[in-house]
């Protein structure tokens, strides 16, 4: 694939949105393609298989497989090369799948419509077996199930080998893991390494998680804003990154294995292709940024065998690079835990919550929990989706009313918010906050920043005359220029959206936060900056977290003591460090060890 | 991942099919026609070249001329004079009509969809009930037996019209209700009345504007009837609905005495659909770039 160019066209608008990428994958290569959102590599990919979204365009480039030019081919040549020698896999592995088409279907639909051979019914359905067991499926049950009766791992499964029906000498996956829980995470990348080398095809991982791209691939290019700024294979670029860029979203990603002193953030967010035309892509957001670096679009340059970077002042800063590496990846003194004192602050006790379903039981989310939390302690609830973290978080904020088991908070008995009289209630209001996942849905999108802010302040009985000044003072608490105020929503970037989302809790000076991953949905980079805040927000006001994760490394790095949800359980609690140093339960030593890490 | 991969908005079918690309001839028609009909609604007596209840009743039934632009009815008025005298009548029943159903269907549909429970059943009941009702057959009987007036018409519409809005607006409240952004608002502390009358409702506004706009064209259409059916509006007075019935005498003398108020209703009414189905995609996703 050489000088690849998509851009978005609408009448005479256009948008770039990649530009000039290039890059080539041999037989039984893997290569990861890493970059945040917005940075183009799901279009660069997408261009190669011809499944380009409508409006959105190649406009220059080549793609060349096995010596013949994709984009030149017609739609129909197109189409007979996907599946046969180039296939995909997607994120979402709840609606890859036909819903109503069962599994083994979705493999004999390949199968029978390929060029080589075709198979009868039968034959069919017999490869079709011998296929799911090539991806872990063993169960022959499995393969007259619908897609709605299997879980995301196994969806996930299934169209890996519908994916490799067709024999493609080359398979695309696409954020194959992301949408899956950690543990199920490794199982499937680890997977998909192995199908690659059984069958020694290319593989190209597209993924924003660099620890992801280390642990499979081989090479990995890093794209930001629609150009390439390093290549380097994954070794090389694990040990020493070669790109500011590369280092930042390196550095941010936060540290598994210790509590970092800081986390290295990325200022800013990714600018679109068409704003930093001419001039390096990361200018705006790098901290050597030199004149050179504005005036010309830097080139590709081999600067050692098998690395390329596109940063011209990578000779002059390399050591410099390595400085800030060390800095930051210097492990922080470990943080006492004070332990749990004869009254905490929060107390829950033996709490449970069945949700009415199907079945006639119901389902039960929580199954007796009792959690309970220092003033000003910062705890997590880790565990996967389905462990009812996200209920107990709800619970404790009145969203959710519990089936039994008792809440307290500040002596105030919360189990029931309907059951409180109006005081209660908002003083309740004015210690618990919540802050959710979503920063696209998370604020109102019709109104103002300042009008969202203002609204919170007045009917929590604030100043008149004073609710403008507090407004700024909220902006300026989470990082955010004044102007901001009069923006709506939508101006926003998601990082932003949710500091307007802390600055919003903050507004009714809150003294616990609960935080349904409230970085899950942020690039890594932003992440970095939102742990940071969430750091300094909790030296500045001592705020007490319940802080609700998937990622270990995200908990180690912001809370003191931790408990691991299984199943509606607690199945073990204590200081961070220990836990996640040297877990007790098996459930929790699975959790560590799904991490991705490193071939090497 | 990238915006435009992910971003791919519910569009109408229209505009999904390359329509979009020329500069809408539709809307901009829409939007000269309802133009011109308010116009007519409130300068209409100064354009006026004829008296629309004059009669000349030696040029009765007149084809076109350059005197009488739509030529003349059966006691010898002028066409043109009595459409735009019917303007005023076109817009007002209709809004009334509107209006009463975009106030119903928030209040109710807003406070069913998000209190939820018993208001929500007793709200869901009798809306039920509201479409078991034959609404225009009901305002038939009613304007029929009392004895006529366009107001009594446009009351009776208005009771008996609301209900469907109200279960558009029911559905789209729930859908919000689920979002965080109302679920941050009740954890803050924002007043029960403030989540559903204030960021509810802007948020669904667009369907609220695009339902009232439905509302509107189908009470026109519903008190043109009722107008050719000789209830509504009293005789003599210049009503579209009534013009039609009075002028079928006319077809074969001047055609076009008939068909003009015939378009003028079709027109009117496919505008306003129009321009509602245009409020709803314009401000759908408006303040939602990147979702």
């Amino acid at each position: 694939m050489d000088g690849l160019r998509v851009e978005y066209v609408a009448g005479a608008t256009r948008r770039t949105l990649v530009d000039g990428v290039s890059f080539h994958v041999d037989r039984g290569e893997t290569i990861a393609i890493v970059g945040e959102s917005g940075s183009g590599k799901t279009l660069s990919a997408r261009a190669m298989i011809r499944l380009l979204p409508t409006g959105v365009e190649a406009t220059a480039g080549e793609v060349f497989l096995a010596g013949r030019d994709v984009l030149q081919l017609s739609a129909r040549e197109g189409a007979r090369l996907r599946g046969n020698r180039i296939s995909m896999i997607f994120q979402d592995p709840f609606t890859m799948l036909n819903p109503v088409l069962r599994c083994a279907g979705h493999i004999e639909e390949v199968l029978r419509t390929r060029d080589t051979g075709r198979l009868g019914k039968k034959e069919a359905k017999q490869e079709a077996l011998r296929r799911l067991a090539e991806v872990g499926i063993d169960d022959p049950t499995a393969a007259g199930r619908y897609p709605f009766q299997l879980s995301g791992g196994m969806r996930q499964r299934v169209g890996l080998a519908a994916a490799l029906a067709g024999d493609p000498e080359l398979l695309i996956a696409d954020e194959p893991s992301t949408a899956l829980d950690v543990t199920t995470q490794a199982e499937i990348l680890e997977l998909l390494k192995s199908v690659q080398r059984a069958r020694g095809m290319g593989l190209i991982l597209i993924t924003h998680d660099l620890r992801v791209a280390f642990s499979v691939a081989d090479r990995v290019y890093v794209l930001y804003a629609g150009a390439l700024v390093e290549v380097s294979h994954a070794a090389g670029l694990e040990q020493e990154p070669l790109h500011p860029y590369s280092l930042g979203l390196l550095l941010s990603e936060p540290a598994t294995e210790f509590r970092q002193h800081k986390l290295l953030a990325v200022d800013g967010s990714v600018p679109a292709p068409d704003d930093v035309q001419g001039q390096c892509s990361f200018a705006a957001r790098c901290r050597w940024v030199a004149p050179e670096c504005l005036s010309a679009r830097p080139p590709l340059l081999e600067i050692a065998p098998g690395r390329f970077t596109a940063c011209r002042r990578i000779e002059d800063i390399r050591s410099e690079m390595v400085v800030v590496r060390n800095e930051v990846r210097a492990p922080a003194a470990t943080v006492a835990s004070p332990g749990v004192s004869e009254t905490p602050f929060v107390t829950i006790t033996d709490l449970r919550k069945v949700f009415a379903g199907q079945s006639r039981a119901g389902v039960p989310a929580l199954a007796g929990v009792s959690v309970s939390l220092e003033m000003g302690e910062s705890v997590g609830i880790v565990g996967e989706s389905g462990s009812g973290k996200t209920t107990l978080g709800r619970c404790l904020v009145g969203l959710e009313t519990p089936t039994s088991g008792g809440i307290t908070i500040d002596g105030i008995d919360a189990a029931d918010y309907s059951t409180l009289s109006r005081d209660d209630r908002a003083r309740l209001r004015r210690t618990v906050q919540i802050v959710f996942q979503d920063p696209y849905s998370t604020l109102d999108a019709t109104q103002t920043i300042g009008a969202a802010l203002q609204e919170v302040l007045r009917v929590n009985g604030y100043e008149r005359g004073r609710v403008k000044a507090r407004v700024d003072e909220l902006l300026e608490c989470v990082g955010l220029p004044l102007g901001y105020g009069k923006r709506r929503p939508a101006a926003l970037s998601g990082g932003e959206r949710q500091r307007v989302a802390i600055a919003r809790t903050l507004a009714v000076e809150p003294k616990l936060l609960v935080c349904d991953e409230p970085v899950s949905a942020l690039d890594v980079s932003v992440q970095a900056q939102i742990l940071n805040l969430f750091r300094e927000l909790r030296e500045q006001f001592g705020l007490g977290y319940l802080f609700i994760t998937h990622d270990l490394a995200v908990v180690r790095q912001v809370v003191d003591r931790v408990y691991v949800l299984h199943q509606g359980k607690v199945v073990e609690e204590g200081p961070v460090d220990r836990v996640l140093d040297r877990p007790e339960h098996p459930y929790t030593e699975r959790l560590i060890a799904s991490i991705p890490r490193s071939a090497a | 991942m990238s915006a435009i991969a992910s971003a791919t908005p519910r569009r109408s079918i229209l505009r999904r099919s390359g329509f979009h690309r020329m500069p809408s001839v539709f809307l901009i028609a829409s939007w000269a026609i309802i133009g011109t009909v308010v116009f007519m609604a409130i300068f209409g007596s100064l354009i006026q070249t004829h008296d629309p209840a004059e009669q000349d009743l030696l040029n009765t039934s007149a084809p076109p001329s350059a005197e009488h632009l739509l030529g003349t009815d059966a006691l010898g008025r002028d066409i043109m004079a009595r459409i735009i005298a019917g303007a005023p009548a076109a817009i007002t029943g209709p809004l009334v009509v509107a209006v009463t159903g975009l106030l119903m269907a928030s209040s109710l549909g807003i406070l069913s969809g998000y209190m939820g429970g018993t208001i929500d059943m007793v709200i869901q009941r009798f809306v039920d009930f509201m479409f078991a009702l034959p609404g225009l057959l009901i305002a038939i009987v009613i304007v029929g037996v009392v004895g006529g007036g366009y107001w009594l018409a446009v009351l009776v519409l208005s009771l008996l019209n609301f209900a469907g809005g109200v279960r558009i607006l029911r559905g789209a409240s729930l859908e919000q209700r689920a979002l965080p952004y109302v679920e941050a608002a009740r954890t803050l502390g924002v007043p029960r009345h403030r989540i559903m009358y204030s960021h509810i409702w802007r948020n669904i506004a667009p369907i609220v504007f695009a339902s009232a706009a439905l509302d509107f064209a189908l009470a026109l259409v519903a008190l043109s009837s009722l107008s050719y059916l000789g209830l509504g509006t009293s005789p003599g007075v210049p009503e579209w609905g009534r013009m039609l019935a009075e002028n079928q005498a006319l077809l074969f003398t001047n055609p076009a005495g008939v068909l003009a108020p015939g378009l003028a209703i079709v027109l009117f009414a496919t505008a306003v659909t129009i321009i509602g189905d245009w409020i709803y995609d314009r401000f759908s996703f408006s303040g939602r770039t990147g979702r």
